[in-house]
C-alpha cells in the first residue's frame, strides 16, 4: 500500500452525473461515507473508484474546496481562528440559496459534520429576526396555507411576529 | 449581509419552486435549534412543511423572558398549554426547558401539565426554572408528583422548587443534576454511579450532602446566604469521589483544613479547584498531581497555602490583606498568576518570577506591601498592576510584554516598562492633588512621559474617581512651558464614561500631549459605548513660513498645527463633526483634506 511510500494517496470519486474527481486522501476522509467505504473494504485497490450516486459534480466541487481549506487550517493549527471565519464568510458569500440547498443535501449525504453545521448555521442566520414574507421570498418557499389557515397559525404565535426587521 | 443582496435574489427566486422546504427534516430541526424560540416559532407560518417540522421538533424551549414584552404571565402559560397540545403525537422530547416568572407559587395545572408532557414524551434533558416575581421571597414551587420518579431523564436542572420529595434513586439514568435556589431538602444523598456532574447552589435548609460510590467528575457547591455575608452550614461528605476532576466550593462554613486534607488532597485526578468564602479554612495543602487551575478566594482565616503539585498552570488568590503564607515554588509550569489583596512583599514576587519561566500573565491588585518592584521576565505577555496603595516605583523589563495595565496613583519615581510592542492602559488617581493645580499637571506630565514609547496608549477617565476628561487637558500656559509627554506615541485611545460635553477642548488637549498622533479614538460609554476616531496625516516639509511664527514660538517642539495635512473622521455625531471640521479648518495651517 502507498502508506509505506511518501507519495500522497489519491482517492477517486465518481458523481451521479458521471464526473471523476481525484481527491487527496485526508480531504476525502472528511466524508464519513467515503471513510466507511474504505473501512468496510480494507483491501480495496488504490485505484478503486468510489461511486457517489446522490451527488452531482457542482456541489461536490464546492464541498472539496471547503474541506480542503479546513484540513489545511487544522494542519496549521488555525482551527477556530479568525482566518477560518474569514474563509467561511467568503465561501458562502457568493452562494445562492439554490446552491446552498444543493451543498446541504450533498454534505448531508456525504455525512460531513463540520460542513453541515456551518451550512445550517448559515441558513439560521439568514432567518434571524426576518418577517415571514421576507423569508418566503428569500428562500422561495411556497405558501401552501389557505388564508384562513395562515391566519389561524399566526394567531397561535402572535407574540412571535412583533419586533422583526423591516423587509 | 448587505441590504441589497437579498433583494436581487428575491426576483430571481420567485420563479423557482420551494428551495429549502425539501431539505430533510433533521436539517430543518438543526436550523430550528440554532434559532431563538421566537424566530423558530415564526417559521411555522412559512408553509405546511415548516409547521410540521416545528410540531415534531424535539427541543422545546419555553422561556417567559423572551415573551415578557409581549404578553402577561397568564397568557404565556396558556400559550405553553396550547402549543404542547398542538405538537405532533409520539415524538420524543430531547430537551425541555421552561422558565416562568410567577406571582404565586401555588400549583398551576398548566405548569404541572407541561412537566407531565415532557416526562410522558421521554424527555432526556429537563430544565425547569421557576422564579417568584419577588426575588427575596423564600417561596418555592412544590415538586409535582410526576417528578418523583423519571426513567428517561439524563440531565435534570431545577430552580425554585421545594424538593422535600426528591429521591435521586428514582432517576436511574441521571448524569447531570443541578439544583439552584431550591428548598426543602435536608439531606442530599448521591450514590448513583451514572451521575457525572452535580451542582448545588443556594439551597436553603440543606444540612448535608453525602456522596458515595460515585463516578462524579464535576462537583460545584455554593452555600445559601443567611444574611450579613454569612452562609448556612452544610456538611459535605464526598467520601468516594475518585474520578472528580472539577471541584468548586463557595460559601461553606463547615469546611476545615482537616476536611480538606481528608477529602480533597486525595483526589488524584483533580484538575480544577476553586475555594471561595470558606471561613474556617486555616491552611491548604495541595499535592494533587493533575491539578492545573487553583483559585482561592476570600477565605477569612486562611494563613497558609502550599501547592506542591507540579502541573499547575493558573493560580488565583484573593486575600483580604491578612497575612497568608503562599508557597508555590513547585509550580514551575505556571502561566497565569493573579494576586488580589495578597500580603506579599516585592522580593517575594521577584523571586517567584525568576522561578517561573513560562509565566505569561501576571496581575497584582491591592497588594499593599509592594513599595518598589523590579520585574524582569522573558516570557511575560500581560502584566496588570492595580491599586497597590504604597507602590512608589516599578521597573519592568519584559521584552515580550504586549499589554500593561496600571491603575493607581501618579507615581513620582519612574514606572518604566521596557518592551518594544507595548499596549499600555492607564487609570490614574489624583491622590491628594487638586486636578486643576499646576503641581498636578507637572506630576501627570512626568508620569505620562514614562509611556512615550508605547505602540498604543489607552487612557481611562472615570468620573467616580473624579477623573473627568478635563484632567487630561493641560492649561494653555503650561503647554508653553512643558514638553509634550507623548511625543512618540502614534496611537491614543481615551475611554470616558460620562457623555462628553466639549469635544474640541479634549481633542485639542490630546493633540498637545501627542503632537504627531496618527490615530485618536474616543470611546464614550456614556453615550452607548460607541468608538469615534480621528486619523491624521502630516506633511513632511518643515520650511517655516511667516504664519508659523505666530504660533507657539516659545515652544521647543512645534505643535501639531504646523504639519497636519489630512484628517479623517469616523463615527462622530453630526454636531461634533461640524465642530471638528470648523476647528481643524481654522487651526491647521497646511490642511489639504478633511474626510468624514
Amino acid at each position: 500500500m502507498s502508506k509505506l511510500g511518501q507519495a500522497k494517496r489519491i482517492i477517486f470519486l465518481k458523481t451521479a452525473d458521471g464526473q471523476l474527481f481525484e481527491v487527496d486522501e485526508p480531504v476525502a476522509m472528511e466524508f464519513e461515507i467515503v471513510k466507511s467505504f474504505f473501512d468496510e473494504n480494507e483491501d480495496a485497490a488504490d485505484d478503486t473508484v468510489v461511486p457517489l450516486p446522490n451527488v452531482s459534480a457542482e456541489p461536490l466541487a464546492g464541498i472539496i474546496e471547503f474541506c480542503k481549506a479546513h484540513v489545511e487550517f487544522r494542519a496549521n493549527g488555525a482551527a477556530g481562528k479568525d482566518e477560518v471565519k474569514k474563509f467561511n464568510a467568503e465561501y458562502i458569500k457568493e452562494k445562492s440559496n439554490e446552491q446552498l440547498k444543493e451543498l446541504i443535501l450533498a454534505a448531508n449525504y456525504l455525512n460531513i459534520k463540520e460542513m453541515l453545521d456551518f451550512l445550517t448555521e448559515t441558513i439560521a442566520n439568514r432567518l434571524k429576526n426576518k418577517s415571514v414574507e421576507y423569508v418566503r421570498a428569500f428562500f422561495g418557499i411556497e405558501n401552501d396555507f389557505t388564508p384562513q389557515e395562515e391566519e389561524a397559525v399566526r394567531k397561535e404565535y402572535e407574540w412571535a411576529f412583533e419586533g422583526v426587521d423591516e423587509d | 449581509m448587505s441590504a441589497m443582496r437579498p433583494r436581487k435574489k428575491l426576483e430571481s427566486s420567485m420563479v423557482k419552486e420551494t428551495i429549502i422546504s425539501d431539505l430533510p427534516e433533521h436539517i430543518i430541526h438543526n436550523v430550528l435549534s440554532l434559532l431563538s424560540t421566537k424566530d423558530a416559532a415564526r417559521t411555522t407560518v412559512l408553509s405546511k412543511r415548516f409547521r410540521l417540522a416545528w410540531t415534531s421538533f424535539p427541543i422545546i424551549d419555553l422561556d417567559f423572558t423572551e415573551f415578557r414584552n409581549n404578553i402577561a404571565i397568564d397568557q404565556f402559560l396558556d400559550f405553553v398549554r396550547d402549543s404542547l397540545q398542538r405538537r405532533a403525537p409520539n415524538i420524543c422530547v430531547e430537551k425541555f426547558r421552561l422558565l416562568v416568572v410567577l406571582r404565586s407559587m401555588e400549583a398551576d395545572n398548566r405548569i404541572d401539565g407541561a412537566i407531565s408532557y415532557a416526562i410522558e414524551h421521554k424527555v432526556k434533558e429537563l430544565d425547569l426554572h421557576l422564579l417568584h416575581t419577588n426575588n427575596f421571597n423564600d417561596l418555592y414551587y412544590k415538586l409535582p408528583s410526576v417528578l418523583f420518579s423519571v426513567d428517561s431523564v439524563k440531565v435534570l436542572k431545577l430552580k425554585g422548587f421545594n424538593l422535600e420529595t426528591l429521591d435521586l434513586e428514582k432517576f436511574p439514568l441521571i448524569e447531570e443534576l443541578s439544583l439552584i435556589s431550591c428548598a426543602g431538602l435536608n439531606n442530599l444523598r448521591v450514590s448513583n454511579g451514572q451521575l457525572k456532574i452535580l451542582e448545588v447552589k443556594s439551597c436553603g435548609g440543606l444540612l448535608q450532602i453525602d456522596i458515595s460510590k460515585s463516578n462524579l467528575r464535576s462537583f460545584s457547591f455554593t452555600g445559601k446566604h443567611s444574611g450579613g455575608g454569612e452562609y448556612e452550614n452544610c456538611q459535605i461528605n464526598p467520601a468516594d469521589c475518585h474520578s472528580l476532576t472539577n471541584l468548586a466550593i463557595r460559601g461553606a462554613p463547615k469546611i476545615t483544613s482537616e476536611w480538606f486534607d481528608n477529602y480533597v488532597s486525595k483526589l488524584t485526578l483533580l484538575e480544577n479547584l476553586i475555594l471561595s468564602e470558606c471561613k474556617r479554612l486555616k491552611k491548604i495543602y495541595i499535592p494533587n498531581p493533575e491539578v492545573k487551575v487553583v483559585e482561592i478566594k476570600r477565605c477569612a482565616v486562611l494563613g497558609k497555602i502550599e501547592i506542591v503539585a507540579q502541573n499547575v498552570q493558573s493560580f488565583v488568590y484573593f486575600g483580604q490583606s491578612r497575612p497568608c503564607q503562599i508557597k508555590i515554588t513547585a509550580c514551575r509550569l505556571l502561566r497565569n498568576l493573579q494576586l488580589y489583596g495578597a500580603n506579599v512583599e516585592a522580593r517575594w514576587i521577584e523571586e517567584r518570577l525568576s522561578q517561573l519561566p513560562l509565566l505569561e500573565s501576571l496581575r497584582l491588585c491591592y497588594c499593599d506591601m509592594l513599595r518598589t518592584l523590579e520585574v524582569s521576565h522573558e516570557q511575560l505577555k500581560s502584566f496588570q498592576l492595580i491599586n497597590c496603595s504604597i507602590l512608589e516605583k516599578a521597573v519592568i523589563y519584559a521584552p515580550n510584554l504586549i499589554y500593561f495595565r496600571y491603575e493607581g496613583k501618579v507615581l513620582k519615581s519612574p514606572l518604566s516598562v521596557d518592551s518594544p510592542h507595548l499596549e499600555a492602559e492607564l487609570t490614574v488617581d489624583s491622590g491628594r492633588y487638586i486636578t486643576s493645580s499646576d503641581e498636578w499637571y507637572n506630576k501627570l506630565r512626568n508620569f505620562l512621559g514614562y509611556f512615550d514609547h508605547c505602540k498604543l496608549l489607552i487612557l481611562n477617565c472615570i468620573p467616580r474617581r473624579n477623573l473627568y476628561p478635563t484632567f487630561l487637558i493641560f492649561p494653555e500656559d503650561l503647554r508653553d512651558t512643558l514638553l509634550p509627554p507623548l511625543f512618540d506615541v502614534k496611537h491614543l485611545k481615551v475611554k470616558i464614561e460620562a457623555q462628553l460635553k466639549d469635544i474640541i477642548s479634549l481633542v485639542d488637549g490630546l493633540l498637545w500631549l501627542s503632537p504627531l498622533l496618527e490615530t485618536m479614538s474616543i470611546i464614550d460609554s456614556g453615550s452607548g459605548g460607541g468608538e469615534s476616531s480621528l486619523k491624521f496625516q502630516y506633511a513632511k516639509s518643515s520650511v517655516m513660513e511667516e504664519m508659523d511664527l505666530t504660533c507657539c514660538h516659545s515652544r521647543i517642539i512645534k505643535c501639531w498645527r504646523h504639519h497636519l495635512k489630512k484628517v479623517s473622521m469616523e463615527n462622530f455625531s453630526e454636531s461634533d463633526r461640524m465642530r471638528l471640521m470648523d476647528y481643524f479648518g481654522r487651526k491647521a495651517m497646511r490642511l489639504e483634506t478633511i474626510e468624514t
